[in-house]
């Protein structure tokens, strides 16, 4: 395989300017031109090659494709790698576990941390582990706090338990027919009945388990099912009104017959507040606060870690690139002047965020066509700033160049109308009179030599019913928004009553509404170009 | 062995968001991500890409667009997520047969047991199914609130069998802001520049035009078919080309605008076209310039307004009131913009039989012009005096003859608040014409109503025309 001619192809890194804001000067259009001559302009060049991605070295896809799953964090859980920072917390969790599901003892564990901070990662992982060895003996109910309202949890987790339980036994093949018939009627009825109601049919379909199991495999008494709940945003079940669902799954900790285990992820820092009285005392009261990174040796280690898979889990095709890659990161990682380093030093600035880090870097791995090619990239992380570019490219800043002389005028007006007033509050009436005012200044300078070439050099002042179009199109980029607007509303029953009342601003006439500007005049000067004409009007 | 995405490479200016795209979807659901963030201003080409990415690609990915702009509520998006999912897996591979109902689907819990069964139904042919869906506009939905995208987001982690991925198309930057910490990769469709806008609008629109039938008989009316498609295309070209020159500062770079206007000024631009001016672009935009001096886009007739604005009487008015109706609304609006103070001053007419000063009026012009404002707040007395004041006496019907004695007799030349009076101030008030303090439950009895006019000074302006009431002269205070 020719690595030149990939490079030389269309979709390389190189080809990266498109995403660049293009700020040359407008190609004016050559009117005069007698329609014979040929159209060498008219149309966009089209890039005909192939894309090249069928002919991407096997041995180097399959590379690609085990360094993605492995940023991903799919890999096989014997291969997934632990960030160090992590493994106290992992140590904790996979306790807690093997307690719980091997020992039979009921634990509740509440785990606080930030988004991404690898909360039911950590559980999946270790869920994974044990799974190989102890499938039989547990059950996992996942429950979302996003997702399931307090009655939805209740059935959810009959749901969830009925077919975990089929699916154990079905394996096992005990599948007798009074279990079976319980299953059912709890099933059908199970939303009857107050919320304790359902519980003891839950746990009673618990118990009927249990012992069934125990029959088969003639044990000891011990071997009962394990239920482990996973609630993801526990803070949610934990809200102001009454908290029955924890406040029945904590007491199944403290006296059920069977072993419950609860994990709770929680962003929320003050979450022992959140819980009742009755709640927290039946509360294990343990907490797990997600480590953090602390300096930005641990996180450029940390991001070094997240860069290089596991050595020697790959099938001998791949191992030359694994490690040649590895070996690679680890020196851009040491080395403070390579380009790596100081995108990871800018992350650790600004964001500190494993999580943005990888979705700046899946596009480079992603468009890597070959080993030379991902290593050359990787050197250059042109294509990281490439990415970070582009994730600014909706910011105010940009659309702000993004606007047309007319709609940079009219906006300038509103902010110096929205300067001038009291409550900097604006209309459309008022905008319209200070960009009258402003052109008709901009025009008043200009030199006026004769009277016939004055028309051609003026600022064309555009009618009251065209600026209305540019008024709506700031609105549309929200530089103005309307007074006292609340815009998106949190919850789905807010946005409910929303919707059935009517707003005074939607019934007085348009050019008398009220609006707001987004963006002060001082704010502007500093974006609006200084060779632009407009540009000495963004100061009063 | 997965079969590698292919990239559609004849898009411009999007050669990066193309690249993004194919380095996070693809067909291995362990390799791409769960949740995919598409931003961009109306406009952008997202929609265009992502059907061109998925159509060349729809092979290998199995994947559905929904526009939740349809929706409207939370109930109905997931229904139709739940139906667009069963349908689609149901169109690839007939033989599961078994269907749920997707109306059954009221909670966002139900969409996930849905979304389990359906996949599982599905995935015994070959291997776990990874479905792409597509919430092309998700901050479009009329309902939308700050909860419902977090359930979208998690629901891939409840789901058991197969993978759900989703691309959400979202045009607000300030609505991803929300959840900038849940780290999801989002790639951003920039807003074009003005050369790309063009370049653009010619690859979309010139084969639409030089095809089009308008364009074909024109060139049937002067030429036996010696110009060629080249041509042809270049004259459209240059159409463009002035359409966007003229208007991308009114329609700024919004794609949608421009064609609008390139459709709505084909024809007439057509009409100014003859054998003569057809190879001189110069010549034809001259002949042609009145259509390149206004937008045009509004629904009323420009040369009718043309002839209002050089001074001849305009027939049609804006609204088909009645007089009393018409003095009313001036009266509200004189209520509304004139300070109560100086109402003595400016509609006093009668002379005094007991001595008293009369009001001095404004001292000084207004800073500000009053009509720029909002409306305040009168009360009905004052409407009503007002409207006395102002409505023409020989508008009432006396059948007495001037100086005869029964002249002397009925000296009510001012109109009185009579029943039409109240009948066209309530008509006035269902037209929201004029409007009170608040909308709901109103008591028009109630001393505490207050009222204000609804209508801008254009229109006031217009409905004084029609009766010859000069009312630029009440508002000469301040500086025009």
């Amino acid at each position: 395989m020719d690595s030149a001619a990939i490079v030389d192809d269309a979709i390389v890194i190189e080809d990266n300017e498109d995403f660049v804001v293009e700020e040359n000067s407008i190609k004016l259009l050559p009117i005069k031109r007698s329609a014979d001559d040929g159209l060498n302009h008219a149309h966009v060049s089209v890039k005909k090659s192939k894309s090249t991605y069928n002919d991407v070295e096997s041995g180097f896809r399959l590379f690609r494709k085990h360094l993605m799953r492995h940023l991903n964090h799919s890999l096989q859980a014997e291969q997934t790698r632990i960030f160090k920072y992590l493994t106290d917390t992992k140590e904790e969790i996979s306790r807690v576990l093997k307690q719980s599901i091997i020992q039979k003892e009921s634990h509740s564990i509440i785990m606080v941390g930030p988004r991404n901070s690898y909360k039911s990662f950590l559980i999946d992982h270790e869920l994974r582990l044990l799974s190989k060895n102890y499938k039989n003996q547990f059950i996992t109910v996942k429950l979302n706090g996003f997702i399931h309202s307090e009655n939805a949890a209740i059935n959810g987790i009959a749901a969830q338990l009925q077919t975990q339980l089929e699916e154990l036994q079905g394996t096992e093949q005990t599948l007798a027919e009074p279990v079976l018939k319980e299953q059912d009627a709890i099933n059908t009825d199970i939303s009857s009945g107050s919320l304790t109601e359902v519980f003891e049919k839950i746990l009673r379909l618990l118990d009927s388990a249990a012992t069934k199991t125990n029959n088969v495999n003639k044990s000891n008494n011990d071997t009962k099912i394990t239920v482990l709940f996973v609630f993801d945003e526990i803070d949610t079940f934990a809200g102001p009104v009454r908290q029955t669902l924890l406040y029945n799954l904590f007491d199944m900790v403290e006296h059920a017959r069977v072993p419950v285990c609860i994990f709770g992820n929680t962003t929320k820092l003050n979450i022992l507040e959140y819980l009742e009285k009755r709640v927290k005392s039946r509360f294990s009261q343990r907490i797990v606060y997600m480590p953090q990174l602390k300096d930005l040796d641990e996180f450029a280690n940390t991001v070094a870690e997240l860069l290089s898979p596991l050595p020697a889990s790959l099938e001998n095709d791949n191992e030359q690139y694994l490690s040649q890659w590895n070996n690679l990161i680890s020196e851009l990682v040491k080395d403070e002047k390579s380009n790596l380093f100081n995108q990871i030093r800018l992350n650790y600035d600004t964001f500190k965020s494993l999580a943005t880090f990888k979705n700046s870097i899946i596009p480079l791995i992603g468009s890597g066509q070959n080993f030379e090619d991902l290593k050359l990239s990787m050197l250059s992380c042109k294509l990281i700033e490439g990415y970070h570019l582009n994730q600014l490219q909706n910011g105010l800043t940009s659309t702000i160049r993004s606007l047309s002389d007319l709609e940079l005028a009219v906006l300038i007006a509103a902010a110096r109308v929205s300067l001038k007033s009291k409550d900097e509050m604006i209309n459309f009436n008022l905008t319209y009179v200070e960009y009258k005012e402003m052109i008709k200044s901009i025009n008043a300078k200009v030199p006026t030599s004769s009277n016939l070439t004055t028309n051609r050099h003026l600022i064309k002042l555009w009618e009251k019913d065209d600026v209305k179009n540019v008024w709506e199109t700031l609105q549309g980029f929200t530089f103005i928004t309307e007074k006292g607007a609340i815009g998106i509303r949190e919850s789905a029953i807010a946005a409910f009553y929303a919707s059935n009342y009517q707003f005074h601003g939607s019934t007085i006439p348009f050019d008398l509404r009220l609006y707001q500007m987004q963006v002060t005049l001082k704010e502007l000067r500093t974006v609006v170009p200084r060779s632009s004409m407009y540009y000495t009007w963004t100061q009063l | 062995m997965p079969s590698s995405i292919m990239i559609p490479e004849d898009i411009p200016f999007r050669g990066y968001q193309l690249k993004a795209l194919g380095s996070f979807i693809t067909t291995d659901p362990e390799i791409s991500q769960s949740n995919l963030f598409i931003s961009g201003y109306s406009g952008t080409g997202k929609t265009h890409v992502l059907k061109k990415f998925f159509e060349l690609n729809s092979e290998h990915l199995v994947y559905a667009f929904l526009n939740p702009v349809e929706l409207v509520s939370w109930k109905p998006l997931f229904q139709a997520v739940a139906r667009v999912i069963q349908s689609t897996l149901n169109a690839r591979d007939d033989s599961a047969s078994t269907s749920m109902d997707p109306l059954r689907v009221e909670e966002p819990y139900h969409l996930v047991n849905f979304v389990e069964h359906t996949f599982k139904t599905h995935s015994t042919a070959k291997g776990s199914i990874t479905f792409y869906l597509v919430l092309d506009g998700f901050d479009s939905l009329q309902d939308v609130d700050f909860q419902l995208l977090l359930k979208f987001l998690k629901i891939n982690e409840l789901i058991t069998q197969g993978d759900l991925k989703i691309i959400y198309t979202v045009q607000d930057p300030s609505f991803l802001q929300k959840y900038a910490s849940f780290s999801i990769p989002k790639i951003v469709f920039p807003r074009y520049n003005q050369t790309e806008i063009n370049k653009v609008l010619q690859t979309a629109k010139v084969d639409d035009l030089s095809n089009s039938t308008v364009f074909h008989e024109k060139l049937n009316s002067f030429d036996n078919g010696t110009i060629s498609t080249e041509i042809c295309k270049n004259f459209v070209y240059n159409f463009i080309n002035l359409i966007v020159q003229t208007f991308h500062s009114y329609t700024g770079n919004n794609i949608f605008a421009l064609s609008d206007l390139i459709d709505l000024k084909w024809p007439s631009y057509l009409t100014y076209t003859n054998e003569n001016n057809f190879f001189d672009p110069i010549a034809l935009y001259k002949s042609s310039l009145p259509l390149f001096l206004r937008t045009d886009d509004g629904l009323q007739d420009d040369s009718l307004k043309s002839v209002q604005l050089s001074g001849s009487k305009n027939t049609d008015q804006t609204y088909e009131l009645s007089t009393i109706a018409k003095y009313l609304l001036i009266s509200a609006y004189f209520c509304s913009y004139l300070e109560p103070k100086y109402d003595l001053s400016i509609f006093s007419k009668k002379s005094y039989i007991k001595a008293g000063r009369s009001a001095y009026g404004r001292r000084k012009r207004a800073k500000t012009n009053p009509r720029h404002l909002q409306p305040s707040l009168f009360a009905i007395e004052r409407l009503l005096a007002i409207f006395q004041s102002i409505f023409p006496s020989d508008e009432l019907l006396s059948t007495n003859e001037v100086g005869s004695l029964s002249s002397l007799l009925d000296e009510e030349v001012l109109i009185r608040a009579n029943v039409e009076v109240f009948q066209n101030l309530a008509e006035l008030n269902s037209l929201k014409l004029i409007m009170t303090t608040n909308i709901k439950n109103i008591d028009f009895l109630s001393y505490k109503m207050k009222w204000k006019v609804n209508v801008p000074w254009e229109i006031i302006v217009e409905i004084a025309d029609s009766i010859n009431f000069d009312i630029s002269q009440y508002f000469s205070f301040v500086d025009e």
